[in-house]
């Protein structure tokens, strides 16, 4: 059957002017659609590529401070190398907080200390090389100097001396102990033994 | 996909005398089958079927919601804003014959080009295959009355796809069916029995190649019912419906047998009519006479009317059938259970976009 349609061609044309426009609009629509999704990419990329070199930027900032960090560990393994070096020519030396440590706890409880002397002198080893000059001769660190103790106290009885005396001899922080004279003396009436003590030690800091 | 296969129609409009009518069909897959996704109908008060504002209002209120998708529509015009003459005109090639047709506008209607708006259907050679003559039906319309339409669907916020003759509209339910190759030289005759008048159309496997109107319709049968019992036309029209619906209470049975005596003549004369038309195309196309007429519109439902008019007619009248393969959906409701014929010229308007081979692209 033949299709009749009695439509104006004005309202025809009409139609067909605002189906154009129609399509006009939806053209310029994909378009503006186009450029905005290609403006959105082109953003993104550009937000990585900034956030990509906030990274490297970050990146490099904590290889910069591994670097110091190694290198201040370099220093202080350097210093210690050195500490260590100066421990090894010093022989094994001790701290003069572990000699007090020491006494303290060979000291009898009724045996004090007036004096304490520590000194570093040739002459007690020349004085001793006298009498073992064949063993100081043999013995390379004669030839450097010995660390003399010298004790100066007061005991309630000999014995309490000589008890003393046998740990300090007994000790491995002291050599050569001598007990150089013990005298009975009165103290606010009271009899005490007035004592000196010699002994030598090895190398402390 | 649904959006691939289905495919929704315009919002065909039918003014009717008695009713406005809005139907839209949508065709399920790719098949031929259909659907009706949404119809209404509003009653037309007599005397305000040509009030504009009306009708706007009317259209409007049908259109609400959400039942009807999109804002395309087609619809037809008024048997009474159309004229129509069959003429014949030496055999010439289709593009010959439109200059030639819009020649012979300007002798026949005798107004220019600028008052009416005409369109043609070439009915085929006259005297058989081998006619010198063609004949032509010539279909004019003012402009006025087109503009009015126009601007009614409009104003509704609707952008009008057609505006088609009611004859078109009337035969494409049926048309869909008659395209096979037998079909090409079958004759099929059709009649529109309306309010205002009837519609009587010929065709010629999927061609109109002929049709007439008369005056004879629902509105002449109750003027004869009110002028035989000297009632008031409401009473007349109601009496009248009561009677052929079969209903058997006392005030009906009283006057079922003036009711039957006044509107026969009427239908005699359109039975006359219809005989006319079918001579006409018999000598004039020497083709095979129908075997039967199908019958649609408002008044086509009553069988005492087809049945009397078949005997005039000497042929059968039968009830057109033009949902067949249409599923009513909402429609239904509103025919309770009818055969639908009143809704015959709304489902051929909603058909016309979404059948194949139709379309806002062929136009005259």
């Amino acid at each position: 059957m033949k299709a009749i349609d009695f439509r104006p061609a004005w309202y025809v044309s009409s139609l067909a002017e605002r189906r154009s426009a129609r399509l006009r609009t939806l053209g310029i629509t994909v378009i503006c659609i186009l450029l905005l999704g290609s403006a959105f990419e082109w953003t993104g990329r550009t937000s990585a590529a900034s956030s990509a070199v906030e990274s490297l930027q970050v990146s490099l900032d904590a290889q910069a401070a591994v670097d110091a960090r190694i290198q201040t560990l370099e220093e202080q393994e350097a210093a210690l190398k050195r500490q260590a070096d100066l421990l090894a020519e010093a022989d094994g030396g001790v701290k003069v907080n572990h000699v007090l440590a020491e006494l303290s706890h060979l000291m009898p409880r009724t045996l004090s200390l007036r004096t304490l002397a520590l000194r570093r002198t040739l002459r007690i080893q020349r004085a001793e090389a006298k009498d073992k000059r064949e063993e100081k001769q043999a013995d390379p660190q004669a030839t450097k100097g010995v660390n003399q103790l010298d004790m100066v106290g007061w005991a309630s009885s000999g014995a309490e001396i000589a008890t003393f005396v046998r740990r300090l001899a007994d000790s491995e922080l002291f050599d050569n102990v001598t007990l150089r004279f013990q005298r009975p003396e009165t103290y606010l009436d009271q009899p005490i033994v007035e004592f000196q003590v010699l002994c030598t030690m090895p190398e402390f800091e | 996909m649904r959006w691939k296969t289905d495919q929704v129609g315009p919002i065909a409009i039918d003014f009717g005398a008695r009713a406005l009518r809005v139907l839209q069909v949508r065709r399920c897959g790719r098949g031929g089958s259909f659907q009706v996704t949404a119809a209404r109908s509003r009653p037309v008060e007599p005397g305000s079927g040509t009030d504009a504002a009306v009708l706007g209002s009317k259209l409007a209120s049908m259109l609400a919601g959400k039942d009807f998708s999109g804002r395309a529509a087609v619809t037809c015009l008024a048997s009474a804003d159309l004229d129509v003459k069959n003429m014949r005109l030496p055999t010439m090639p289709e593009a010959e014959l439109a200059a030639a047709v819009e020649f012979e506008v300007g002798e026949r209607f005798g107004s220019t080009g600028g008052e009416t708006v005409t369109r043609f259907l070439p009915a085929g050679r006259v005297g058989g295959e081998g006619g010198s003559q063609q004949e032509v039906i010539l279909l004019a319309a003012s402009t006025s009355s087109i503009d009015a339409r126009l601007r009614l669907l409009t104003d509704a916020g609707l952008k009008v796809t057609a505006i088609e003759p009611p004859a078109n509209a009337f035969f494409r339910p049926y048309e869909r069916f008659l395209r096979r190759a037998s079909d090409a030289q079958q004759t099929n005759a059709f009649v529109d029995l309306g309010a205002r008048g009837s519609r009587v159309i010929i065709t010629r496997g999927s061609e109109i190649v002929f049709f007439k109107t008369c005056p004879v319709g629902g509105d002449a049968l109750d003027e004869a019912v009110a002028t035989k019992l000297s009632i008031e036309l409401n009473n007349a029209a109601t009496l009248r419906r009561r009677c052929l619906a079969g209903e058997s209470s006392s005030a009906v049975e009283a006057h079922r047998f003036d009711v039957v005596e006044a509107i026969r003549p009427p239908l005699q004369q359109l039975g006359k009519e219809i005989g006319l038309c079918l001579r006409y195309y018999a000598v004039t196309f020497r083709g095979a006479r129908p075997e039967q007429v199908a019958c649609g519109g408002s008044e086509a439902g009553w069988s005492d009317v087809r049945e009397w008019l078949s005997d005039t007619v000497q042929l059968p009248m039968v009830v057109g059938g033009a949902f067949r393969g249409v599923e009513v959906g909402p429609l239904g409701k509103l025919a309770a259970g009818g055969e639908l014929c009143e809704w015959n010229t709304a489902i051929g308007l909603a058909l016309r976009d979404v059948v194949e081979g139709q379309g806002e692209a062929k136009v005259a």
